[in-house]
C-alpha cells in the first residue's frame, strides 16, 4: 500500500508541482490548500506524513504543527516544513513546534523525495526495534 | 624718603598684581562658564561625575532624553542616579563606578560604549570615557544620543529585504520545480535543443536563488543579525564534510580537478560557528575550482600558528591582477579575467566570507601575481577552542 502524505499549501502552482512530485514518487496525496482544512484533514485522514507551508491563510503552519503536536490522536504523526522563510530563527521555530525536517524553497523535486523517503524509511525502522 | 619710595614701589607691584591676577581669574571664569554654556547647549546627552562619583554636570539634552530633571541629579552620587534607572543602564553605570573605585583599572584612551534601552522604548547609545588631566584623574564624562530612529530604519531595511527575498522565493520555487521536472523527463520526452533550452533556465534559476540567498545573508549580517554559535570544531571532519560536496561540484560540472589537502594529525580544535565555517570553505573552493581551468590543482593546508589556525586554499588558476586584489571583497565586485565572465555569480560570495571570518576575530587575505597559471592563495585565520578561560579580573 502505497504511503499517504497531506500536503497544505496556498500557492496553487506550487501545490500542483507538489503533487506531481509525490505521485511521481509513488505516494498517495492528500492537498489542501489552507492551515484550518490542513488540520482538519489531518484528524480525518491519519496520514503518513504531513508537509506544511508556513505561511498560509486561516491559520500558519506553525500553529498546524503545534495543534497536531498538542493532539494525542494524531500526534505521531511526523511533520515537515517546506517554506521560503529561510532564517534560522524560522527554521529554528519550526522544529521547536515539533517538525522532524525543515525543507527550504526552492526545492529540488529529487532532493525532495529524496528527504521524504528518508524520513518514513527511518520511522519505519525505528518501529520495527 | 628712600623708604616713602620704596613703599609707593611695593604698592604698585602688588596693586599691578593683583588687577592681573583678578583678570586672569575672570578670564578663567568666563573660559569655564564658556565650556560650560557650550557643554549645556550641545545636541547630545551629556553627563560628568567627580573622581568620587558626584554628578556636576547634566545638560539639557540629556534631561530631555532620560525625562530627569537636573535638580533630582546635579549633586547626587552616581548611584543614586542608576537607581533612578531601575538597572537597565547596569554596565554603564559599573564602568564608572570601577573606574572610580580604582583609577588603575582604565588607560587614559579608554573607552565605554554600550546601547541602553529606555523604559519609554528609546535607545539611547553611550559613550564614557575618564576625563584625565596630568596623569590625574578627575572624573568621568558620558555622551548619548538618542539613536532609536536608526535602530528602526536598520530594522525596516532588514525586514524589507527579507521580505522581498521570501516574495522572490514564491515564484522562483514553481519555476525551478517544474524546470526540474521536466529535465527528469518525467513530464514526456524532450529533444536535444529542448534539453539545452531547459537547462540554461535551470542555471539562470539557480544563479538567482543563490543571488537571493546571497543578498538576505549578506543584509542580515550587516544589520548584526547573524548570531554564531560558538563550539569547537575539528577542521579537518569539516573539511572531509566539505570536499564531498566539492566532489559533487567537479560531478554536476563535469570538469575534472585535483584536490590536494595537507592536514597535520595533531591540528586541534578550532573555536566557531560549524555551518558558517563551511560555508567559508565551500566559497573558497568553490572560486579556486570555478576559476582554474579543467585538469588544475587546488590545494588546502591548514596548520597553527601562534593562538590561530591558519588555512591557504592555493589554486593555479587564472590569479587575480594586484588592481583587482583590493577591490574582490567589495560587495558585487567580479573580477574582469574571461574565467569569472564565463561562470554565474553574484559578487556577494566574498565579501560574506571576509564578514563571517572577521567576526570570528580571524583575517582574510589574498596573494596573486596576477598571472594566468600562477593562480592565487586564499589565506584565514580562526582562533583555537581553548577550554580554560583566561581568567577575568574581578573587582
Amino acid at each position: 500500500m502505497p504511503k499517504r502524505i497531506l500536503i497544505a499549501e496556498d500557492e496553487q502552482d506550487i501545490l500542483k508541482l507538489i503533487i506531481f512530485t509525490l505521485q511521481f514518487g509513488g505516494y498517495e496525496v492528500i492537498p489542501t490548500s489552507n492551515g484550518e482544512e490542513a488540520l482538519a484533514m489531518t484528524r480525518k485522514e491519519y496520514p503518513d506524513l504531513v508537509l506544511l507551508d508556513v505561511r498560509m491563510p486561516r491559520m500558519s503552519g506553525y500553529e498546524v504543527c503545534s495543534q497536531i503536536k498538542a493532539d494525542l490522536e494524531i500526534q505521531h504523526i511526523p511533520i515537515v516544513f517546506l517554506s521560503a522563510k529561510g532564517q534560522e530563527a524560522e527554521i529554528k521555530t519550526g522544529f521547536d513546534k515539533g517538525a522532524i525536517d525543515y525543507i527550504l524553497k526552492p526545492f529540488a523535486p529529487d532532493h525532495l523525495l529524496n528527504r521524504l523517503e528518508e524520513i518514513l524509511a527511518n520511522l519505519e525502522a525505528e518501529k520495527e526495534i | 624718603m628712600a623708604v616713602a619710595i620704596k613703599n609707593a614701589e611695593l604698592y604698585h607691584l602688588t596693586r599691578d598684581q593683583k588687577e592681573e591676577l583678578s583678570t586672569l581669574l575672570r578670564d578663567q571664569r568666563v573660559e569655564t562658564s564658556r565650556s560650560r554654556s557650550i557643554l549645556e547647549a550641545i545636541a547630545d546627552g551629556v553627563l560628568v561625575t567627580d573622581q568620587h562619583g558626584e554628578i556636576t554636570l547634566f545638560n539639557h539634552s540629556a534631561e530631555r532624553m532620560l525625562e530627569l530633571k537636573r535638580a533630582e541629579v546635579i549633586g547626587r552620587s552616581i548611584e543614586h542616579f542608576s537607581g533612578l534607572f531601575g538597572g537597565i543602564a547596569l554596565a554603564w553605570m559599573n564602568t564608572i563606578n570601577s573606574w572610580i573605585q580604582d583609577h588603575g583599572s582604565f588607560h587614559p584612551m579608554n573607552t565605554f560604549s554600550e546601547q541602553v534601552s529606555l523604559d519609554n522604548g528609546n535607545v539611547l547609545s553611550v559613550n564614557l570615557a575618564p576625563v584625565i588631566n596630568n596623569n590625574e584623574f578627575f572624573g568621568t564624562v558620558s555622551v548619548f544620543r538618542d539613536i532609536t530612529h536608526l535602530i528602526e530604519v536598520d530594522r525596516l531595511k532588514s525586514e524589507f529585504v527579507a521580505t522581498v527575498s521570501h516574495e522572490l522565493r514564491t515564484p522562483m520555487t514553481s519555476i525551478k520545480g517544474y524546470v526540474d521536472i521536466l529535465l527528469m523527463g518525467v513530464a514526456g520526452e524532450l529533444s536535444d535543443q529542448q534539453l539545452r533550452f531547459l537547462r540554461v533556465v535551470q542555471e539562470n534559476t539557480e544563479r538567482l536563488t543563490i543571488l537571493v540567498n546571497d543578498l538576505l545573508d549578506l543584509s542580515r549580517i550587516e544589520a548584526g543579525q547573524v548570531i554564531l554559535s560558538m563550539g569547537s570544531i575539528d577542521l579537518s571532519d569539516l573539511i572531509e564534510e566539505v570536499m564531498e560536496e566539492i566532489d559533487r561540484l567537479t560531478v554536476a560540472e563535469n570538469k575534472s580537478m585535483q584536490f590536494e589537502l595537507d592536514l597535520p594529525p595533531d591540528l586541534p580544535l578550532i573555536k566557531g560557528d560549524a555551518e558558517r565555517i563551511r560555508q567559508i570553505l565551500i566559497n573558497l573552493l568553490g572560486n579556486a575550482f570555478h576559476y582554474t581551468p579543467s585538469n588544475g590543482n587546488v590545494s588546502l593546508s591548514a596548520r597553527q600558528t601562534g593562538e590561530e589556525i591558519q588555512v591557504d586554499i592555493k589554486d593555479n588558476g587564472v590569479g587575480i591582477p594586484p588592481k583587482e586584489q583590493e577591490r574582490i571583497f567589495d560587495r558585487f565586485y567580479r573580477g574582469e579575467n574571461h574565467m569569472v565572465i564565463a561562470t554565474a555569480g553574484t559578487g556577494l560570495g566574498l565579501s560574506i566570507v571576509a564578514k563571517l571570518i572577521n567576526m570570528h576575530n580571524g583575517r582574510i587575505w589574498v596573494q596573486s601575481s596576477g598571472i594566468e597559471g600562477e593562480g592565487s592563495i586564499f589565506s584565514f585565520t580562526l582562533p583555537l577552542f581553548t577550554t580554560a578561560r583566561k581568567a577575568i579580573k574581578v573587582r
